[in-house]
């Protein structure tokens, strides 16, 4: 489908970093978009800004009555969804597993995992009965390969989204319905800031990702071609491909031993 | 690690299956085993069987203070856990994606994906301090391959689990506790229709598990080897690794895609 056919797109975690860049490049083929966001102050200082553009909605991606209002707020606004972008969520705040509270795993499964399901389960029966749309969900290159220490739960929220991503394309392949993942490495968002606000009772270093040389409207082409050529993988940081060949390495020598 | 030094296994779901034949594994080489399970009849039903090498301990995953308990228990009959096999799971729903209910989708998470690291909260600290221990995690082929209609919610804990134990593996390996993610084909086990017993919501799934020839004994002996090398990757079916290959070349593909783009 190509993006100028889209009519409405809901992207989540909409009012910051990649969600809001590529709410921009959509709304610049002219697609209606619905940001919706936990994050209430943010959003306001986007709508103050881009009103025109876009409406906004307050949105914990937890919150499954909260998504069926939001659903219902946005389509009254801008008829039906046809594209939904899952793309909230919060970093890792680098405890190991064996450190880790077990309300802080429960969080990051429930923000960046089961967020994800509750916007699939919203929109993905209305996708089907109409024929026609596009789900895409933020993954990450942790969604491809995890192998550094820290990440505790964040790698098995994001290979969690990429298998989700994997069989609902299957599922609605029949139907005429889209489904990509995107799974981006490191870039210039305000993830840290938002982990330390929304999701970690532990506090991430102080660094922010700000300053990094990829900026999230640079890749935002990338990711619109990719869900306009319906691509189940769209990357965007292709050096981690030697992590994730070095991974099915590892996995391949399992068999051998089979 | 050698299993000639290992005194004390905890493994989880194992009154049935593949735990079972995890426990028989290692019990057959000296190690005592706790078996915990939810399932109270099967438990009494195994332990009749076994000798005094084998306890038993009643034990739902998902609750995180009976995890306090069932250790407490197990450890003062046997002393301290130096191997912990993640095992208890539930079977696919056999419900796609558009039509699921989330609660289903919990469920599974909540027992497939979170039952297993609230067993990493009560053992891996202690296992990290003793600078000594093995843990075994059960994921799937589903955990390396995805895109069967209907195992959607199954897919994504399993995907979870390998991700969790490859994490895990590196971040316990400079404290020498050795950690292997258990990626079964299809087994002949009670799999199904425990998973109706503690209320799971099942369809069409059961009866479609095909024939397999490696049984639950196998696995075990295959855990136990696994174990005494530090496998990263303990793999039962050869014929799994095409579908694997598969995807490893798809994403190869789409990151080239990238690249020359
Ligand atoms: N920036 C990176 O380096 C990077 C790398 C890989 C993956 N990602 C993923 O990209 C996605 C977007 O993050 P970003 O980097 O743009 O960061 P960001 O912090 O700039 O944007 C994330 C947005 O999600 C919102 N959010 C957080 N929790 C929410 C909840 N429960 N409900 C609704 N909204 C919520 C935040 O308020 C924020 O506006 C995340 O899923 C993240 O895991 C980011
Ligand atoms: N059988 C297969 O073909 C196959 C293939 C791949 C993976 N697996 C995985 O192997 C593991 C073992 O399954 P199995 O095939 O031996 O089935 P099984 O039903 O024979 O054994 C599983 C045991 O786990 C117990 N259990 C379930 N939920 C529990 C909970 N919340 N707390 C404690 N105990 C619980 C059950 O009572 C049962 O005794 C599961 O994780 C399953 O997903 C099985």
């Amino acid at each position: 489908m190509r993006i100028s056919e889209f009519r409405h797109a809901f992207v989540t975690g909409g009012a910051s970093g990649f969600g809001l860049a590529i709410a921009n490049a959509m709304a610049g083929h002219g697609v209606r978009v619905t940001l919706a966001d936990v994050d209430e102050e943010a959003l306001a200082a986007v709508q103050a800004e881009r009103g025109e553009l876009f409406r906004t909605s307050v949105l914990d991606v937890r919150d499954r009555e909260g998504w069926r209002e939001a659903r219902a707020r946005a389509e009254v606004d801008f008829g039906p969804v046809d594209l939904l972008f899952n793309n909230a969520g919060i970093g890792p705040d680098g405890s190991e597993l064996a450190d880790m509270s077990p309300e802080s795993f429960d969080r990051m499964i429930a923000i960046n995992l089961t967020g994800v399901l509750n916007g699939v389960s919203t929109f993905a029966a209305s996708l089907r009965d109409a024929g026609r749309g596009h789900i895409a969900s933020t993954s990450s290159m942790s969604g491809m390969a995890a192998d550094n220490a820290g990440l505790g739960s964040y790698g098995p929220a994001k290979f969690g989204v990429v298998a989700m991503m994997e069989v609902l394309r299957r599922e609605m392949e029949p139907f005429g319905v889209g489904v990509s993942v995107f799974c981006p490495g490191t870039t210039a968002t305000n993830l840290i800031a938002s982990t330390r606000r929304f999701g970690s009772d532990r506090f991430p270093e102080e660094a922010s990702l700000l300053d990094l040389p990829v900026k999230p409207e640079q890749l935002a082409p990338a990711i619109l071609r990719g869900i306009e050529e319906n691509r189940l993988y769209i990357f965007t940081h292709t050096e981690r491909r030697a992590a994730v060949e070095e991974r099915f390495a590892g996995i391949m020598a399992g068999f051998d031993a089979a | 690690m050698d299993l000639s030094q290992a005194k004390h296994a905890f493994i989880t779901g194992g009154a049935s299956g593949l735990g079972l034949g995890i426990a028989d594994a290692l019990a057959r080489r000296g190690v005592a085993v706790t078996i915990a399970d939810i399932n109270e009849d099967s438990l009494k039903e195994v332990l009749a069987t076994r000798g005094n090498q084998f306890r038993g301990v009643r034990l739902d995953t998902r609750d995180r203070e009976n995890w306090q308990k069932a250790k407490a228990e197990a450890e003062a009959a046997f002393g301290p856990v130096d191997i912990l096999v993640n095992n208890a799971g539930i079977s696919p729903n056999g419900r796609e994606f558009a039509d699921m209910d989330p609660e289903s989708f919990d469920r599974i998470l909540a027992i497939n994906l979170v039952g297993i690291v609230n067993g990493i909260f009560a053992f891996g600290a202690d296992m990290r301090e003793r600078g000594n221990g093995h843990i075994v995690n059960t994921s799937s082929q589903a955990g390396l391959t995805a895109g069967i209609p209907g195992v959607g919610a199954y897919s994504v804990a399993k995907f979870g689990v390998t991700s969790l134990s490859e994490g895990l593996r590196v971040e316990m390996e400079p404290h020498g506790v050795g950690v292997s993610v258990l990626c079964p084909g299809y087994v002949q086990t009670n799999l199904g229709a425990n998973t109706v017993k503690i209320g799971g919501d099942i369809r069409q799934y059961t009866a479609a598990m095909p024939e397999s020839d490696v049984t639950p004994a196998d696995v075990g002996e295959m855990v136990a080897e696994g174990i005494e090398q530090n496998a990263a990757y303990i793999l039962t079916h050869k014929d799994v690794w095409p579908g694997v290959e598969k995807r490893m070349n798809a994403i190869k593909a789409a990151c080239d895609y990238r690249r020359n783009a």
